[in-house]
């Protein structure tokens, strides 16, 4: 069974009066546990499609099928509930809640789930322990530097252990080294899960770790 | 979780909550005082009345004497009203009943004739305070003398207004002859001896009191024409008021607050104006807060973003965005009633609102009500709730891959 499904997908933006193309006649399949990454130039639609894997937006025309579930079927607040048990995002920019400290934000999306506190505090100190920061683990995400940001990010869609990992741009705002540690924290993480990984990058060095390519051009796959 | 972060949120921008805050602290601060101010205002207002002599109960022969006793009082005598004073005194809530009879009289002194109303009361049943910071509990107390003494047990004695004093040229010690109509049309006359004069009261400058005891020399009846009767507590006036209606379904009994017309107006005044302050200071809440709260929302799309794609649903959002607003709605009020109180202290250490009112000085103390206090605050808890759902509403209601975009 695919882990990911998308079958004739397409997306259009409204600009004003004008509707704009962002993704034409998708159709992709993604098994468990790959690690698959989308890579193509600015406005190709990479963030757009994992968007839809990532069960963030809808698409025009066609379906999105992630576990054999049509996302398009479920309400807002389904929606919510599978985005908080089926996927871990990580972003370009961490996306940390700067309010909460790093244990916190690992916490956040536990509480959401029917975990007893005893259990989410095992998890948030197992994965802060993965990412190495038990150190800082009351410290906000201001206190911390982009590396140690995207670890707790890293932590964070991890936690909930996810079924699909979705990574956009994770390495972009690091510079080469922190990138490389980020990667392979990654991948040995999705190694210990077997968590299904997609990523949307420019950078090389996310291409090194990945089996399966996918170009995308002008909204259309142009090589996998 | 959530309420952390609403008050984390809050604490973020801590210029913009202090501003905020502060228009709900001023607002509910000036409320209380101001309240509290005309509560103290209206309590002295409404105790004076009390004591002037309408009591906490009145009790006439029937409804028509509270508008036509004064001129025709032999209509309306109370009969066998010896037996009704023991029984109402045998009341366990009742601390005094005060029969009295007042009329209209002539008076003549020593070059001058004016027309006065008499108020006969028992002499040892009214008091005049020596000075006005004198409280009397229990007796008929209409005012303060600024010369003589009050009724000794002689039954000649009369007590008048300075400005009747002055308009009879008239002094303590002199004589003062009182005229009266029968209800035959004959006439009664008596000397009496000032040995009082009161500082009157714009309604008290033609009112004149004299001895219950001596009120035959003036009017041919032995009966009172009224009861006053003054009760532990004006808390018990309603119950009271139940109890001698059973017991006396013929006579006209009425709570004091009834009979005091102008009393009643300056209250609902007051209260009107109350309202108009509370309706402005509820209206700044709501604008304050809506633009607080807006600009909130607008500044964290991004993170409000992440935690829906996190699995934090519409709901939740909205509930933690109402509860930022409530949390700074409660933050105002704490902070304004505890301010109002710090205010009220500061204002009776400089010795209290000097006031001035019929040539009577006063210095207001303010002492804010608990019950005031919350009544001030909950509205503008109310409404800062209430500000804060447009832009929780619109917070929760964004696409969440667009606020990612930001």
């Amino acid at each position: 069974m695919n882990s990911i499904l998308i079958e004739n997908v397409s997306k259009n933006y409204t600009l004003g009066k004008v509707e704009v193309p962002a993704l034409k006649n998708i159709n992709l399949s993604v098994k468990h546990g790959e690690i698959i990454c989308l890579m193509g130039p600015s406005g190709s639609g990479k963030s757009t499609l994992l968007n839809l894997i990532g069960a963030l937006d809808t698409p025009s025309n066609g379906e999105v099928h992630i576990n054999g579930e049509n996302i398009a079927s479920l309400t807002d607040r389904a929606l919510s509930k599978f985005r908080n048990r089926t996927l871990g995002f990580i972003f370009q920019s961490f996306n940390l809640i700067p309010v909460l400290s790093v244990s916190e934000n690992i916490e956040y999306p536990l509480l959401i789930q029917d975990i007893s506190s005893s259990e989410r505090k095992n998890r948030v100190n197992e994965y802060i322990d993965a990412v190495g920061l038990t150190p800082y683990s009351n410290r906000n995400p201001d206190e911390l530097s982009g590396g140690q940001r995207q670890r707790v990010a890293i932590a964070r869609a991890l936690a909930t252990h996810p079924s699909i990992i979705i990574a956009d741009e994770p390495t972009a705002n690091l510079d080469h080294k922190t990138g490389k540690e980020v990667m392979d924290l990654i991948s040995s993480m999705n190694k210990k899960s077997g968590a299904t990984v997609i990523f949307a990058t420019h950078d090389p060095i996310v291409s090194n770790y990945t089996k399966k390519i996918i170009r995308l051009k002008d909204g259309e796959i142009s090589e996998s | 979780m959530i309420i952390k972060i609403a008050v984390k949120n809050i604490m973020r921008n801590k210029r913009r909550t202090i501003l905020t805050s502060l228009a709900m602290i001023l607002g509910i601060a000036s409320l209380l005082i101001f309240t509290s101010f005309i509560s103290e205002q209206m309590k002295g207002f409404r105790e004076g009345i009390i004591r002037e002599g309408l009591g906490h109960i009145q009790i006439a022969s029937s409804e028509s004497f509270f508008s036509k006793g004064k001129f025709d009082p032999s209509a309306f005598l109370i009969e066998k009203s010896d037996s009704i004073e023991l029984k109402i005194k045998s009341n366990q809530d009742v601390i005094n009943v005060i029969p009295s009879i007042g009329f209209s009289a002539l008076a003549a002194g020593q070059n001058k004739t004016m027309t006065l109303l008499i108020k006969a009361y028992p002499h040892s049943k009214v008091h005049f305070s020596k000075n006005q910071n004198e409280t009397v509990n229990g007796q008929v107390s209409p005012s303060f003398l600024i010369h003589g003494n009050n009724f000794s047990s002689k039954t000649d004695e009369i007590i008048i207004g300075d400005l009747a004093a002055k308009i009879l040229g008239i002094k303590c010690g002199e004589i003062l002859t009182i005229m009266s109509i029968m209800p035959g049309g004959a006439l009664k006359a008596s000397d009496f001896t000032v040995c009082g004069i009161y500082k009157g009261s714009e309604s008290g400058k033609i009112y004149a009191y004299i001895p219950y005891e001596s009120r035959e020399k003036l009017i041919d009846t032995e009966s009172p024409t009224s009861f006053t009767v003054f009760l532990s507590s004006e808390n018990q006036t309603d119950k009271t008021i139940s109890t001698l209606k059973n017991s006396y379904p013929e006579l006209s009994i009425k709570p004091w607050h009834e009979l005091a017309e102008f009393y009643t107006q300056v209250n609902g005044m007051y209260s009107a104006f109350l309202k108009v302050i509370s309706a402005i200071m509820i209206l700044v809440t709501v604008f304050v807060v809506m633009n607080t709260m807006s600009m909130s929302v607008f500044e964290r799309i991004r993170e409000i973003g992440t935690m829906r794609a996190v699995g934090t649903s519409r709901k939740r959002i909205f509930s933690m965005l109402s509860i930022e607003g409530f949390c700074l709605g409660i933050f105002g009020s704490f902070i304004g009633i505890f301010f109002g109180y710090l205010l009220s202290f500061a204002i009776n250490a400089l010795g209290g609102i000097p006031f001035s009112y019929d040539g009577f000085n006063y210095h207001v103390r303010i002492s804010p009500d608990f019950y005031d206090a919350i009544k001030s605050a909950l509205p503008v808890l109310f409404v800062s709730l209430l500000g804060t759902l447009p832009a929780a509403y619109k917070g929760s209601r964004l696409s969440v891959a667009e606020t990612l975009r930001y």
